[in-house]
């Protein structure tokens, strides 16, 4: 058994032991949940709608390829520049170099998981670069010097006394426990920031490959204000992004933020068709794509392919009883939740999360409420069994496996060692229980009570009964 | 790692609009759009073409007593057809700001009234879109966003707006707007007018 603890263990321990962050994302969640299924119920052919998106993600991940090749064409017909980052350190670098290129100085942010994914605020920082995140909740996190911990609602794990005396600090506000007027707060200051900002950036929600369209879905109207302010506008989009056809996003669009915050549809769904045309009064006069790859193209080649359907819905979040108690922090990775227990690990070091896909119940909630069906459950037994035929599994649990294969496929080992159990687990024992066990197996009772093997185990019982009916018979 | 031989490959599904269609072209379009535009937090006002400019500057009136403003600073989208009509209408109780002025007309707007090029039922969305003096700020940068809808140009679902609705030339922008600006990350609780409108008023002109 594993005696030492790990990075998770402990950081599992510290936010269990946070009885109102538990509280606060337990409601939260659980409310999500509720209008996600008030929100689906109104849509008679949601089931079909998510046929139909697994469908399009399957064929447009199976031929990537073709699709991006596509999108690439149509994104420079429009006018726009594509560029390509294998990994995470040369989107930053391309989106820095583009910033001097440009003389551009001043950076506001969508929220989008790729640029927390390739840490671009700070790459941004060290190029000269001043960033602002304008998402309300991602504002926040900034202001805070905090990390976000949902990959919708970032600020979950933070209350408004919390949120009141980072404003208080850092802004000079005075302070209020108003939820309205901190809004207001962030809305003022924010203001004078579009004014004059040169740099827009954001993620990518869907890019359309038949007419090289990036929509990005948000609900505060930052997202406009950053794409349409700027002198320049970049996305950093992961190449898993792409859909086929514009008439997809309808689709698309129907499953999205119904399986997450259950609205019909975001505020504001901007597609946007390259830089700002010569009819156009407002809008940036660059637009650049910046296709990142960071290992999505090794997943695209091997068996967890599936993951890269994932839309970013944060559904699977507030489905997941493990994330419920232990939110976002305790993951240690930009994606938290059922999806960043497959996407951690194979995204980065394996080893280091190789904890991630063991801490779920396989309960399947993030399954069901997938808006492109993905099989969680099933990606993360696979994960497990690939750390099994690896080296992720610590000798002792290794040979402690290995012993018990060994007994289990072997009746005359099975039965001495049920004896031997029974007798090695006498020691501390009341009854067929024992709370403390010694040595190594001490770990098995540090929570919970552990039952002896039988007095009298099954076969036993079997073989007696059998030998009373041959009695009786004669 | 290999390519299993097993992985199925999966066609491209053709997008069949009666699967697709959240809302079918057989019911009142306008009655439907009403109802979800005001389900998403929108305030929808129904009038004929004849009164539409008298309900726009009520509703300038209205909203800026409310608002608390004198005299509103106004843009008004310059695609809009009662653009003319509304201007002298208003001329004695609003200033109507020139979006050419730049940042500062753009950024000092209390009330931004635009045309729609499309709006779907479904949603209850306004299908905005750039071009031909069309002012992506309009619609985001005041705290009021009035927005005028003909009857006509409601289609029933998303499909049909992607399907056939669009410009044939995509414009550089469109913009699909279902509500205020909204946030619920302060512990959950909504609040409008975060980045954009803080109200949008949506008048639907019927024939």
């Amino acid at each position: 058994m594993k005696c030492s603890h790990t990075w998770f263990d402990e950081n599992v321990a510290r936010t269990l032991a946070d009885e109102s962050l538990r509280a606060v994302i337990g409601q939260t969640s659980q409310s999500k949940i509720e209008s996600r299924v008030v929100a689906t119920a109104k849509v008679p052919n949601f089931e079909q709608l998510r046929d139909l998106a697994t469908q399009i993600k399957q064929h447009t991940i199976e031929h990537l390829d073709h699709y991006l090749e596509r999108f690439i064409e149509q994104v420079r017909a429009n006018g726009g520049i594509v560029h390509f980052a294998a990994t995470a350190a040369d989107a930053n670098a391309c989106i820095a170099r583009i910033a001097q290129d440009n003389g551009l100085k001043l950076a506001v942010k969508v929220k989008a998981m790729t640029t927390e994914e390739t840490g671009l605020n700070a790459a941004l920082a060290a190029a000269g670069v001043q960033v602002f995140e304008t998402d309300l909740g991602e504002f926040i996190v900034q202001l805070d010097n905090d990390r976000p911990s949902h990959i919708v609602t970032p600020i979950i794990h933070k209350n408004r006394q919390t949120i009141a005396r980072a404003m208080q600090r850092e802004l000079g506000v005075p302070y209020t426990e108003d939820p309205e007027t901190l809004t207001r707060y962030a809305r003022e200051h924010l203001r004078d920031v579009f004014r004059r900002c040169d740099l827009g950036i954001s993620g990518v929600n869907f890019g359309v490959a038949e007419t090289g369209t990036i929509c990005i879905c948000t609900n505060e109207g930052n997202g406009r204000l950053s794409t349409t302010r700027p002198r320049v506008h970049v996305a950093l989009m992961g190449i898993e992004k792409v859909i086929p056809r514009l008439v997809d996003l309808s689709v698309f669009l129907k499953v999205l933020s119904r399986s997450n915050t259950g609205q019909p549809i975001t505020v504001y769904t901007s597609l946007m068709n390259g830089p700002r045309r010569e009819s156009d009064p407002d809008g940036p006069e660059q637009l650049h794509v910046v296709l990142l790859d960071n290992g999505r193209r090794a997943i695209q080649q091997g068996r967890y392919r599936e993951i890269l359907h994932c839309i970013r819905c944060g559904a699977c979040l507030n489905a997941c009883p493990v994330y419920r108690h232990i939110g976002g922090h305790a993951y240690d990775s930009v994606y938290p939740g059922p999806i960043g227990k497959v996407l951690t690990p194979l995204l980065n070091d394996p080893k280091h999360y190789a904890d991630l896909p063991q801490a779920s119940s396989l309960c399947g909630f993030c399954r069901d409420v997938c808006p492109v069906r993905i099989d969680i459950p099933d990606l993360l037994v696979r994960l497990r069994r690939d750390q099994a035929d690896g080296k992720a599994v610590p000798w002792l649990r290794r040979l402690a496996f290995r012993a018990l294969f060994w007994a289990l496929s072997t009746p005359r080992l099975m039965r001495w060692s049920q004896r031997v159990l029974r007798w090695g687990t006498v020691v501390g024992a009341k009854g067929d229980w024992n709370s403390r066990l010694p040595g190594p197996a001490a770990q098995l009772t540090r929570h919970r009570d552990t039952p002896r093997p039988a007095a009298k185990t099954f076969r036993d019982l079997w073989q007696s009964e059998r030998d009373r009916g041959d009695q009786t018979d004669q | 790692m290999r390519r299993s031989v097993t992985r199925q490959i999966v066609p491209l599904p053709a997008i069949d609009p009666s699967v697709v269609r959240c809302c079918t072209p057989d019911v009142d379009l306008a009655a439907t759009f009403c109802e979800r535009a005001s389900e998403v937090g929108m305030h929808v006002v129904r009038t004929t073409s004849g009164i539409c400019t008298e309900r726009v500057a009520e509703l300038v009136g209205n909203v800026a007593t409310r608002l608390g403003i004198a005299h509103p600073k106004l843009i008004i989208d310059l695609q809009l057809a009662e653009r003319a009509a509304l201007c002298a209408t208003l001329a004695d109780r609003a200033t109507v700001l020139d979006p050419h002025d730049g940042d500062d007309a753009l950024f000092a707007a209390d009330i931004g009234i635009t045309s729609v090029e499309a709006a779907v039922a479904e949603t209850g969305s306004l299908v905005s879109v750039s071009g031909q003096e069309g002012w992506r700020s309009t619609s985001l940068l005041p705290v009021v966003h009035i927005a005028i809808v003909r009857a006509a140009q409601i289609v029933p679902d998303l499909y049909d707006l992607f399907e056939s609705r669009l410009p044939k030339r995509i414009p550089t922008a469109i913009t699909l707007i279902s509500g205020p600006s909204k946030t619920a990350d302060i512990e959950g609780i909504l609040i409008t007018g975060v980045h954009g409108p803080r109200e949008v008023y949506v008048i639907v002109v019927d024939k």
